[in-house]
């Protein structure tokens, strides 16, 4: 989390300021990190406003607990640590409620792929390729919390099998057989739509 | 794995399939958080603290309203008592009632202290959270599509079970709360990790993987468990282990099991097939259930002399759920150093319904490799090179052979009606090419037949 290496360079002095209250400090890291956990967050959760409550959750949970950080991992894991922690209580609380991105959610929001912002830098996706996307989205948020988890840190955010083992707390085979066991069951979700692929 | 996947369509097209949506799911790209977030985010501070001050001082106000209501009342009530029985002490119970006022007031506003005490409250969190390692930048990143293919060890993955959650207690955050769950949880004697023991911030437990570890003694005791036991299938052996129902470690109380109305965990074993000392062998597990289970846990220890290859730190051969009605099939590598019978143990565990149960398989007798010259092969060469016939031998047999360079191109044609020791099929293609097969070491050469001297 956090692309801008000026950024991380400060990073630690504006941890400890923020440490010691300086709310000026923790706005400035909050800025640096809040879109990664708020994507982060929308992959988990599938729907922008779930992931803006996530994000929310994330840094008030940072801000009450980063006087205790101690910076043995960077602050990019313990964010992403926290960011799926409140995303998995978010989906075990909701757990009875199935999920659909295809219905507007509870503040009649359009949650699917097609109705976000596009901010990449290709100057127009197709049609097909918008589809695609959004029946990639939709497949990621039907996999067990487990499979999502590892699909969204690895092949997602690009994190390293390392990574994704500590931020998860589990043994790195475990990320590696985990993410093969995921990426077999996508494939399960997308096997209606593999004709895409081909295009 | 290549060789596999040239031979393989069906793998071959499952890892293209998998590259394509690994690639889609890359290709996803970053969606711009709503305007209103950053405004939400820029005010936690202040909403943090005006949420975590004591509950007296968020309310004080409203306190502070209610108590002077009260006194009001109280006043107004004790005034109109006062006139109603005497006129004689008129201002007594005013002073009272002001007095009660001043006390509430006073005890809103008393424990500042409170504040500063405030973030310890969070100590506890940051604890767990925190306490992990500084990733490793070096890490094998190439991608592991082709084992997810060929591959079918399986994953000791945890599945997590749900449990109802206590009531915090006054004071308590809410992961604060969850930590003492899972600290409660932990206590029970033989008690696997609960659903929210998984939750990422708790640390794993090795002591479950040293304490599962079966004895031999266990495991020959074990034999007297099985309920039925027969040949089927080949050589497969099948059981069927006990498996109560109805135990829920999340039931406040019950760390042991009703006994067993005896639900039918059947696990087939099928021994390998070639058995020799040295030789790593694989041996396939079935594993198969009446009802669904959240969470099993198979380990498997090899008897005195077998080794099991690949195995996790605890054993394990399988970690995860099961599905009624569906087969797990799982495939356990081993290597005998010694000849003769060997046994693997198998212990299956399971956590809902509770199950710990062992399983003692005969994997049959192993016996002492046989020497390459005297292993039995059968070929028809029909104008084979002398160098490619001879190949095929050393293929089948692990033969080590030259063949001289002047005679690799003649051609052979011979026809072995029966199977043959290797060595006595190489000479006899030898033979057949005006050749010599001669002993040098642990190797054989063929060359041209020389008339002996």
């Amino acid at each position: 989390m956090g692309d801008n290496p000026a950024e991380n360079r400060r990073e630690p002095d504006l941890i400890r300021a923020a440490q010691e209250g300086d709310r000026e400090a923790f706005d400035r890291l909050v800025e640096a990190h809040y879109r990664t956990v708020y994507n982060t967050a929308y992959r988990m959760l599938g729907r922008p406003s779930a992931a803006s409550d996530a994000t929310q959750a994330v840094f008030v949970r940072v801000w009450e607990a980063l006087s205790s950080f101690r910076g043995d991992a960077s602050l990019s894991t313990w964010l992403y640590r926290i960011t799926m922690n409140v995303c998995l209580d978010e989906l075990r609380r909701r757990k009875n409620q199935p999920l659909s991105l295809t219905e507007e959610d509870d503040e009649g929001e359009p949650a699917s792929e097609r109705d976000m912002p596009d901010t990449s830098d290709e100057p127009a996706r197709t049609t097909e390729q918008r589809d695609l996307q959004r029946l990639v989205h939709e497949a990621i948020s039907r996999l067990t919390e487990d499979f999502r988890t590892v699909i969204v840190l690895y092949d997602l955010r690009g994190l390293s099998y390392r990574e994704v083992s500590s931020v998860l707390d589990i043994p790195l085979g475990t990320v590696k057989s985990r993410l093969n066991r995921a990426r077999k069951a996508l494939r399960e979700e997308m096997a209606p739509y593999m004709e895409l692929f081909d295009r | 794995m290549q060789a596999h996947l040239a031979e393989c369509d069906d793998c071959a097209l499952s890892l293209e399939q998998i590259r394509g949506v690994v690639e889609a799911v890359r290709s996803l790209p970053e969606v711009e958080p709503p305007e209103d977030l950053r405004e939400r985010l820029r005010v936690i501070p202040e909403d943090v603290e005006a949420e975590t001050a004591p509950i007296w001082r968020r309310t004080r106000h409203l306190f502070v309203g209610v108590a002077a209501a009260a006194a009001l009342v109280l006043v107004t009530w004790m005034g109109l008592s006062y006139h109603q029985r005497s006129s004689d002490v008129e201002m007594a119970p005013r002073q009272v009632a002001t007095e009660r006022m001043q006390i509430e007031a006073e005890d809103l506003t008393e424990p500042d202290a409170e504040i500063a005490e405030a973030p310890a409250e969070t100590d506890e969190v940051m604890a767990d959270e925190d306490a992990i390692q500084p990733p490793d930048p070096a890490v094998d990143e190439t991608t592991e599509a082709l084992e997810s293919v060929v591959a079918s060890r399986p994953d000791p993955e945890i599945r997590r079970q749900e449990r109802p959650r206590r009531a915090p207690a006054p004071g308590e955050s809410r992961d604060t709360q969850l930590i003492a769950e899972e600290a409660e949880v932990a206590e029970l004697p033989e008690a696997p990790p609960s659903r929210e023991a998984q939750r990422i911030t708790e640390p794993a437990s090795p002591q479950e993987s040293t304490a599962a570890r079966p004895s031999d003694t266990l495991c020959e005791q074990s034999i007297a468990e099985i309920s039925e036991s027969e040949q089927d299938d080949g050589e497969a052996v099948r059981g069927t282990l006990p498996m109560p129902r109805a135990a829920y470690l999340d039931e406040p109380g019950i760390v042991s099991t009703t006994a067993g109305d005896g639900t039918p965990f059947m696990v087939a074993v099928r021994p390998p097939t070639e058995r020799m000392t040295g030789a790593v062998v694989p041996a396939t597990i079935i594993i198969e259930t009446e009802e669904d289970v959240a969470r099993a846990k198979i380990s498997a220890t090899g008897s005195e002399g077998l080794e099991l290859i690949g195995l996790a730190d605890d054993d394990a051969v399988f970690d995860g759920p099961l599905m009624a009605g569906q087969e797990t099939v799982l495939s356990v590598r081993m290597m005998a150093r010694n000849a003769g019978e060997q046994t693997v143990c198998l212990r299956v565990r399971s956590t809902d319904p509770i199950v710990d149960t062992r399983l003692d398989v005969s994997m049959g007798d192993f016996t002492e490799p046989i020497p390459p010259a005297e292993r039995k092969v059968q070929f028809d060469f029909v104008g084979k090179t002398l160098r490619d016939a001879v190949a095929e031998i050393v293929r089948e047999s692990g033969l080590k052979v030259t063949v001289a360079e002047d005679v690799r191109e003649a051609t052979v044609t011979v026809r072995m009606e029966e199977e043959i020791p290797a060595l006595a099929a190489l000479r006899m293609i030898a033979e057949a090419a005006d050749c010599q097969v001669i002993e040098a070491d642990d190797a054989f050469i063929v060359q041209e037949a020389r008339e002996e001297q």
